[in-house]
């Protein structure tokens, strides 16, 4: 991996947009980069990390601060933080020997009470193309949805952050390193991180994980319970069904049993009469309605009797009445002709002559005589005038209650007999008493049957009820033993996968030791020859081994003897903690660039030399040099001047706090092109 | 006339309370009718000339006539004149007493009489 360049706009004390031009030549690989205190060596530093980690970069002036908090306070004080600040990396990396163009930019800017951060990260065109592969990419560059979205993930494949805490290091704080317990934790990340042991322990765990999630035997358990649950469901069910069939079957004979009994009994029943004392109430109502209606037709007779009727017995009688009546008419209506004609007479005598008038009074006396002889009566009962018209009257009513007298007796007679037949019917009605126990028993046992019936049909009932549950058990118990069948096709395939994963986890267990042990014996070796360049004390450390389980570093002198670092000055646990980084980069390949910030303090003039000599050039294909004009000084630059590619000064202006960058360092400004 | 009220005598009383229950005819007027019916059809003289009229039924003449009162008075006279009787008011009055007397007797005595349809039967069913 090599970087590019570097565009910072708005970020901490830089205004504006400030851009280091960071490609190195072959033997020229430092690009120095000079600044005082305070001009933001550190915040460079920082803002190579994150832009490549974001939240997860080891920023020296994050503290405790939350990440947005950070990126708020990081934005230049003199800016509109609605506008926001940017940091834009651009980088090579060689995957396969083939380079990779990217151009990362991470900007943020705030928005209300919010902070908004965006990543964009674009490649060159040709990424992803497994053509023809160009030694040197050109910045065709194009915008990268997948890798921006993906970028966390991403450039831990590039460069995993653990190693990228030991790539990019502040030597004012690297003489820590030189104590045992924190050159363990380095050791041990780099170790695992950068020369790949963890790689091995990650693929141990995973086939645990995996091994883990083949788990079987209890979901096997829980099917054979079911298994068996369900047999024991369909043992018990068929069980119940027998039974139920036998119940039914031994009801089904009651049943016949009863119905014979109860075909005995209406037989029975039958001969003691018992069909007509059942027609019995019948009867009587029969009876009662033709005596009702006989006691109506007597009604009606009684009322006809109030009538007219007795003179039909003295129809001789009444004869006899009319004749007299018919007399007394008569000789009533004589007496009044009499009468008139006396009177006309005498009109009639006073008309005629003397001579005949004795004659015709004799004539007329002997007619009158004559008439009044007619008119006398043997027998006057005095009867009223009307007496004839009284009987006319009464012979037509006769008549008519005559005619309806024979009538209401014709139905009178009907009536009687009806109800005489009746009665006779009833009369060979047999005692209830005797019938009656017959027709209990007959009753009881009609019941009876049709309880048997009702149970019968329950138990019918029940029979289908449980032979549809037997279907229903049976298909499970079916399905069981299929589930069963697969989960033992499965745990038998469960079984070679954990077999094997254990096998390849012994395996990679060893491999991962072997791998361990090669790496830190090369990192021994490593570490005590960087130390040993570094060392104006050559015999000082003979030997140096770091222990494979917990990663702690152990000098010996010649004697054999271990040496304590507390022993060590401050400078030499500060060398010694350059060279256990040296040490780790030349074990890694170099591959990674080195960021050094303010790496020689406490370094007397001796060590510095060493340090400028023999390190800076070959620490990495690429080392950025951050440095006061205290370390790197006139004469150190010129010692180091032939291995140099760019020389930046970070200039801070006091009056407005802002740094800018210029290029040059302070004694060959303008001069830092001269090859 | 003496026709006024016309009481019945204790036996004749009694049973016309018997037939009263036999033949289910409840007023006593319609009882003594068809009694007086039965008596004056007969043409033979009673032979009891006297009755003691001492119950407590009693009814006026035109409770017991009803409509056909002056028919019933004329066959009385009628009869009374039969029997060789001047058809006074006194004689009218016992002939009376004497025929209902002796048509209740009638009625109790023919068995098919006690029944409104013997009784009925008697003059309809021919």
């Amino acid at each position: 991996m090599l970087l590019r360049k570097i565009t910072l706009e708005e970020f901490g004390a830089y205004r504006g947009k400030q851009s280091l031009d960071l490609t190195v030549k072959k033997n020229k690989p430092i690009i120095l980069i000079g600044g005082l205190n305070g001009c933001g060596k550190t915040t460079l530093l920082d803002a190579i990390q994150l832009v490549l980690y974001g939240p997860r970069a080891r920023c020296s002036s994050r503290g405790n601060k939350s990440y947005e908090t950070f990126l708020r306070e990081s934005i230049n004080r003199q800016h509109d933080p609605t506008r926001g600040a940017s940091i834009t990396l651009e980088f090579t990396v060689t995957v396969d020997a083939k380079e990779h163009y990217y151009k990362v930019d991470r900007s943020w800017h705030t928005s209300g009470k919010s902070l908004k951060e965006f990543l964009n990260v674009q490649v060159d065109e040709n990424y992803g193309d497994k053509g023809q592969a160009t030694r040197r990419a050109q910045p065709g560059l194009k915008y990268s949805r997948h890798l921006s979205q993906g970028w966390a993930d991403h450039v831990e494949d590039l460069l995993p952050l653990e190693v990228a805490s030991l790539s990019f290091f502040d030597g004012e704080k690297i003489e820590s390193l030189a104590d045992p317990e924190r050159a363990a934790t380095v050791i041990e990340s780099a170790v695992h991180s950068l020369l790949g042991v963890s790689t091995v322990e990650q693929l141990r765990t995973d086939l645990l994980a995996l091994q883990r999630r083949q788990k079987l035997s209890d979901e096997e358990q829980h099917l054979m319970d079911n298994i068996h649950a369900q047999e024991q469901e369909l043992a018990s069910v068929q069980e119940k069904l027998d039974v139920a069939a036998q119940e039914r079957a031994d009801r089904a004979k009651t049943l016949r049993k009863a119905e014979r009994d109860l075909g005995s009994l209406e037989d029975e029943f039958k001969k003691e009469g018992g069909g007509l004392f059942e027609r019995r109430v019948e009867l009587d109502a029969e009876r009662k309605q033709a005596a009702g209606q006989l006691a109506d037709l007597r009604i009606s007779l009684v009322q006809l009797a109030a009538g007219p009727l007795p003179f039909l017995l003295m129809g001789t009688q009444l004869k006899e009445l009319r004749k007299q009546a018919k007399h007394e008419h008569s000789a009533a209506a004589a007496g009044q002709v009499l009468d008139v004609l006396t009177e006309r007479d005498e009109w009639l005598l006073k008309l005629l002559p003397e001579s005949v008038r004795n004659e015709v009074t004799e004539k007329l006396d002997q007619d009158r005589a004559k008439r009044s002889k007619s008119t006398a009566l043997k027998v006057n009962l005095g009867l009223p005038h009307d007496a004839l018209a009284q009987i006319s009257v009464l012979d037509e009513g006769l008549v008519r209650d005559k005619a309806r007298a024979a009538q209401l007796l014709e139905q009178a007679a009907a009536a009687s007999e009806e109800v005489d037949q009746l009665d006779r019917q009833l009369a060979g009605v047999p005692e209830q008493s005797k019938v009656e126990a017959l027709q209990d028993a007959r009753d009881e046992q009609i019941q009876k049957v049709v309880r048997i019936q009702e149970s019968i049909a329950r138990d019918d009932q029940r029979i289908l009820e449980l032979k549809r549950r037997r279907e229903n058990v049976t298909a499970a118990l079916e399905r069981a033993h299929k589930s069963f069948v697969q989960a033992k096709v499965k745990a038998e395939e469960v079984e070679r996968i954990i077999k094997y994963s254990e096998k390849a986890r012994s395996t990679l267990e060893r491999f991962g030791e072997a791998l361990l042990q090669r790496h830190i014996n090369r990192l021994e070796v490593a570490v005590l020859q960087s130390f040993k360049e570094l060392m104006r004390k050559q015999g000082l450390v003979h030997d140096l081994r770091i222990d494979t389980d917990k990663f702690t570093l152990t000098l010996s002198d010649g004697e054999g003897e271990a040496l304590d670092p507390g022993r060590l000055s401050a400078g030499e646990r500060q060398l010694l903690a350059v060279s256990l980084l040296w040490g780790v980069m030349k074990v890694a390949g170099n591959r990674l660039p080195s960021v050094i910030d303010t790496p020689l303090g406490r370094l007397d003039s001796r060590h510095r030399e060493h340090l400028v000599d023999r390190y800076f050039p070959h620490a990495s294909e690429q080392v950025l040099l951050l440095s006061t004009d205290e370390e790197i000084d006139e004469y150190l630059l010129g010692r180091l001047k032939n291995s140099v590619a760019h020389t930046y000064t970070l200039v801070h202006d006091d009056s407005n706090f802002t740094t800018s960058v210029v290029e040059g360092y302070w004694w060959n400004v303008g001069a830092q092109n001269v090859a | 006339m003496s026709l006024e009220n016309i009481r019945l005598a204790t036996p004749s009383k009694d049973r016309l309370s018997r037939l009263k229950h036999t033949t289910g005819i409840t007023q006593w007027n319609v009882l003594c009718r068809w009694a007086l019916a039965l008596s004056l059809a007969d043409a033979s003289t009673p032979l009891v000339k006297e009755v003691v009229t001492d119950s407590n039924v009693e009814m006026s003449w035109k409770t017991f006539a009803g409509q056909h009162g002056d028919l019933y008075l004329a066959l009385l006279k009628q009869r009374c004149v039969a029997d060789g009787l001047e058809p006074t008011d006194e004689n009218v009055s016992k002939t009376l007493t004497v025929h209902l007397a002796r048509g209740i007797g009638y009625l109790g005595a023919h068995k098919e009489m006690t029944t409104v349809e013997g009784l009925i039967g008697s003059v309809a069913a021919a």
